[in-house]
């Protein structure tokens, strides 16, 4: 048996295997796609001038080990990283939408935090119009979000006394800087909820849908989850976004219906809880 | 017998590779290990909890750093930028030394997160020694390379794999790590006779071993670290150890992976090996 004369070529060769075994279809269908004929034909033609058999494999087997392992190594990382998607979803739905999104999203990294950045978007298009499709995309995207808390920046946190000392009048200008380590948000149903239920052993029952906010963040080294109203999540928001504290805090909460003292009182429980939390980071000055 | 390798790095005695699940007993009950191997692309993108762990540790133990990514043998440009993370890495958790495997992961910007197999040709030879000097011009330090498991061979080879990885670190002065289950699997794989795939490794460029569990599927065997050592591969390392001198050995567990104290136990196992080779040094 000789080899064929392109496969003596290494970036040919490397090329035309990483077709076949990222093929959706395995080995054979790898091989005989009409990506992998085009780099390497003699392989189509006869495997064996490119890749030889032992005693108990044939070649097509051997390429198959490198294949299989492929998807299952990285559905196996799917999966720890969207344990809740998968119990909406069905194990065997679940790996479908996984392969087709590796199809779709092969990875381009060296490491795998960011092999799923997209799974969200992705089952957003995948599961439009189907039963369960609402749910699954927003705890997708709270799981997504938990996974980059984990590794974000680390930052030290402000501590609520220092927030207290800045006067009043500073506050038209001061800005505060949040931690890298939080995610906000906007969903369509109360996905953090189910999944609290779930948490529990609490009977879960898919939401119906309606606006709910929620914020992922990492404090003591886990992720945390956390639902919060439409003002404190515009609130953040905006201070995130550098707005000074004093237009952001208006600008969020100019519609809420209460007394200017119980304003106070709820800001200054929401800046304390945030500053537990590790949320603020910095007190900045004017831009 | 070798009994000193060609940077004189040290015999670090027994390490296991340092997984997530042990973070915590580690830093509570800081237990008796010679040392731990970290697998690098699990730190370099994170400044979460492993990093936090990672520091700690790094203060009491000898830390060695151990990469499945840096696809030497790709021919994809090589980068920089992510040798640029290991280097700070490595800087960080004062690594005693670098290491990857002699293989591909993968090609055209796409990274397939597996250990695949180059053609033993002159070709791929020439092109990894690049590749390998390159790499530890910018990292200022040898690279310790590991022979990896392979489950098929191609038919362009010209040499064998030992032959290559021989080559390849003479002639481009990099280091050696001898996954002694990989040998095992590797030949199981191929129809050859791992104790005849030990013989022309250059022992004074060894500078580390690999212990680890395999699956055997009978028409096969995969490389699952799932496990405990086997007889067989038990067999390879006292000869290896005999070849080589006693050599910094980890024990690799990374499926199914069990208490601490289970994985003591096991790399343990190794010291018969060594305290055999001291009383007959004695």
């Amino acid at each position: 048996m000789t080899t064929s004369a392109e496969a003596k070529n290494l970036e040919r060769l490397e090329r035309w295997m990483l077709a076949v075994v990222m093929h959706p279809k395995g080995a054979s269908g790898g091989v005989a796609a009409p990506g992998a004929r085009g780099l390497l034909p003699a392989a189509a033609r006869d495997l064996e001038t490119v890749v030889t058999r032992s005693r108990q494999l044939s070649a097509l087997d051997r390429l198959g080990i490198y294949a299989e392992m492929y998807y299952l190594r990285l559905l196996e990382v799917l999966a720890a990283e969207y344990p809740t998607t998968r119990t909406v979803l069905g194990a065997r739905r679940f790996a479908q939408a996984c392969r087709a999104y590796l199809e779709r999203h092969p990875s381009t990294d060296r490491t795998l935090q960011s092999l799923s950045v997209d799974f969200p978007k992705f089952l957003k298009r995948r599961l439009r119009g189907q039963k369960g499709a609402r749910l699954a995309v927003d705890v997708a995207r709270i799981e997504r979000a938990m996974e980059e808390v984990f590794d974000a920046p680390r930052a030290e946190p402000l501590k609520f006394e220092q927030l207290k000392k800045i006067p009043a009048d500073q506050w038209g200008t001061l800005r505060l800087k949040l931690t890298p380590a939080l995610r906000l948000l906007a969903l369509n149903c109360a996905a953090n909820e189910y999944m609290a239920a779930l948490r529990s052993r609490r009977k879960a029952r898919a939401p119906a849908a309606r606006p709910s906010f929620v914020i992922v963040y990492r404090n003591r080294l886990r992720a945390w989850r956390m639902t919060v109203t439409r003002e404190q999540f515009a609130l953040l928001g905006l201070l995130g976004k550098g707005w000074p504290i004093g237009r952001a805090v208006y600008q969020s909460c100019r519609h809420m219906r209460v007394r200017p003292e119980r304003l106070s009182t709820m800001l200054s429980e929401w800046f304390r809880d945030w500053s537990a939390a590790g949320l603020l980071v910095e007190i900045a000055g004017p831009i | 017998m070798t009994t000193a390798n060609r940077w004189n790095l040290p015999d670090l005695g027994l390490g296991v590779g340092l997984r997530t699940a042990h973070f915590r007993h580690i830093v509570e009950k800081w237990p008796r290990m010679d040392w731990f191997e970290i697998v690098s692309e699990n730190f370099v993108d994170t400044e979460g909890r492993p990093l936090y762990y990672l520091d700690q540790i790094a203060e009491r133990y000898p830390i060695v750093m151990h990469g499945v990514s840096l696809s030497i043998g790709s021919t994809d440009p090589i980068d920089f930028e992510f040798l640029g993370k290991l280097k700070k890495l490595a800087a960080r958790v004062e690594a005693v030394w670098m290491g990857d495997h002699i293989c591909w992961t993968g090609v055209a910007g796409l990274n397939g997160h597996d250990l695949y197999p180059v053609p033993y040709t002159e070709e791929s030879l020439q092109h990894m020694i690049e590749r390998v000097r390159t790499c530890q011009d910018f990292l200022e330090r040898p690279l310790v390379l590991e022979n990896p498991s392979t489950y098929l061979t191609f038919r362009a080879s010209s040499m064998t794999e030992q032959e290559f990885i021989a080559r390849l670190a003479e002639e481009s002065d990099c280091a050696l790590l001898l996954d002694v289950n990989n040998v095992y699997v590797t030949c199981r794989n191929h129809d050859l006779d791992p104790f005849e795939y030990l013989a022309p490794i250059p022992y004074e460029r060894v500078v580390q071993i690999h212990l680890a569990g395999h699956t055997d599927h009978g028409t096969h065997c995969i490389d699952t670290h799932n496990g405990r050592v086997t007889d067989a591969v038990w067999d390879l390392y006292a000869e290896v150890q005999r070849r080589r001198g006693n050599t910094a050995t980890l024990l690799e567990w990374d499926a199914d992976v069990p208490k601490f104290d289970v994985l003591q136990r096991e790399v343990g196992r190794a010291n018969r090996f060594r305290d055999q080779l001291r009383v007959a040094n004695a």
